[in-house]
């Protein structure tokens, strides 16, 4: 007799998968094997002693316990408030960047009559009138282009100015008022 | 309406704690009877299942929505007692503990003989090695299918019967002896 051919019909039988066909085959050979008839007692025997397990309730206290542990971890309020800092730090920069190239551009005669005054050195000191004259042209531009787009707007460059320094402060409010609240919320509880 | 698993999870990771408390309490359940099974010490189960729920938290971000969450919960519930159980042989339930939760239909000699039964295959259980016991404990304790046992162990559906059909063998085979004394 091969019972190996039956050792994988006794564990679907045990695991209720086995179809009518193949069961009718396993029971055949069951009846006439006494072996694995009382293996696949034992195996049920078994499994069905392991499957009694004991009613185990998890502690009444258990969130709140694990809940405490997450108020103080607080990854993804953390992630939030560090992601919002990093966007302002750098919208900060460059509306700061920004404000500097366009007073260097407003006042390039002033920068350029320092520096020789200073005694820089004449190639960098065109070189740096050439450079904000070419950015002022860009601007010119720009605003040519809008009045031909939105009819004339006065003092353009003092108007992008205002907007841009209203942003900066903006933005540097934003950051001290999140470092703040994440100071606040690092105080540890009394 | 319950609110679904995923929703749940999107509102975690926006910062809402209070979510995260909603999935603790649906499953927990879950979670404390894996590892209870697993490790099989009341003591420690509380801290491990604590740990779990925490690993659970911070791993939220990496959460992918095509798996049900349960899985993958006790999928981090098991790589934590596995954890566990190579830093510290874990001895197998008391008896004591074993008499203490059964129910008490039967007579004092009956449950003595149910629970010493219950006892050696446990003991047993716990001897066979981790590729084995897991899916066992997993498909009859926890009552999780094929399909869900290779998804937590990451493992094809093949190699997971394969060892489950293996582990029931070898159950067998170490009970040989009580068998022989009629205990089983």
């Amino acid at each position: 007799m091969n019972c190996e051919l039956y050792e994988d019909s006794i564990m679907k039988n045990l695991d209720g998968e086995i179809d009518d066909i193949e069961n009718n085959r396993l029971m055949k050979h069951l009846s006439e094997c006494n072996e694995c008839r009382r293996k696949l007692e034992d195996l049920k025997n078994i499994m069905s002693a392991i499957e009694q397990t004991d009613i185990i309730e998890p502690p009444c206290d258990l969130e709140q316990t694990v809940m405490e542990k997450v108020k103080r971890l607080d990854i993804y309020n953390k992630r939030i408030n560090e992601k919002k800092i990093i966007a302002s730090y750098f919208i900060a920069i460059m509306m700061f960047s920004a404000i500097l190239v366009l007073s260097a551009i407003l006042f390039k005669e002033n920068i350029f009559g320092f520096m020789l005054v200073v005694g820089a050195p004449k190639s960098v000191t065109y070189m740096v009138y050439e450079y904000l004259s070419g950015l002022d042209s860009i601007i010119a531009i720009a605003v040519s282009c809008i009045k031909v787009l939105k009819g004339e707007i006065a003092d353009f460059n003092y108007l992008l100015l205002g907007m841009l320094a209203i942003i900066f402060m903006e933005k540097v409010y934003e950051i001290n008022l999140l470092q703040r609240r994440k100071e606040k919320k690092n105080i540890p509880e009394t | 309406m319950e609110t679904p698993d995923v929703d749940l999870i999107s509102k975690c990771l926006n910062g809402d704690n209070d979510a995260f408390c909603v999935l603790v309490t649906r499953y927990k359940k879950l979670i404390y009877s894996v590892v209870y099974n697993m490790i099989n010490n009341k003591e420690e189960v509380n801290d491990i299942v604590q740990e779990v729920f925490i690993k659970i938290y911070s791993a939220l971000d990496k959460y992918n929505p095509e798996y049900k969450f349960s899985t993958w919960a006790v999928r981090i519930a098991t790589n934590c007692c596995l954890d566990y159980i190579r830093k510290k042989r874990i001895d197998a339930i008391s008896i004591e503990e074993a008499i203490g939760v059964s129910d008490n239909i039967d007579t004092p000699e009956e449950e003595y003989i149910k629970n010493e039964k219950k006892k050696r295959i446990n003991d047993e259980l716990n001897r066979l090695p981790e590729k084995y016991r897991i899916p066992l404990i997993l498909f009859h304790k926890n009552g999780l299918s094929y399909d869900e046992i290779a998804q937590v162990l990451k493992e094809p559906m093949s190699i997971v019967k394969n060892r489950l059909y293996r582990a029931r063998l070898m159950l067998r085979e170490s009970l040989s002896s009580e068998r022989e004394e009629g205990i089983l």
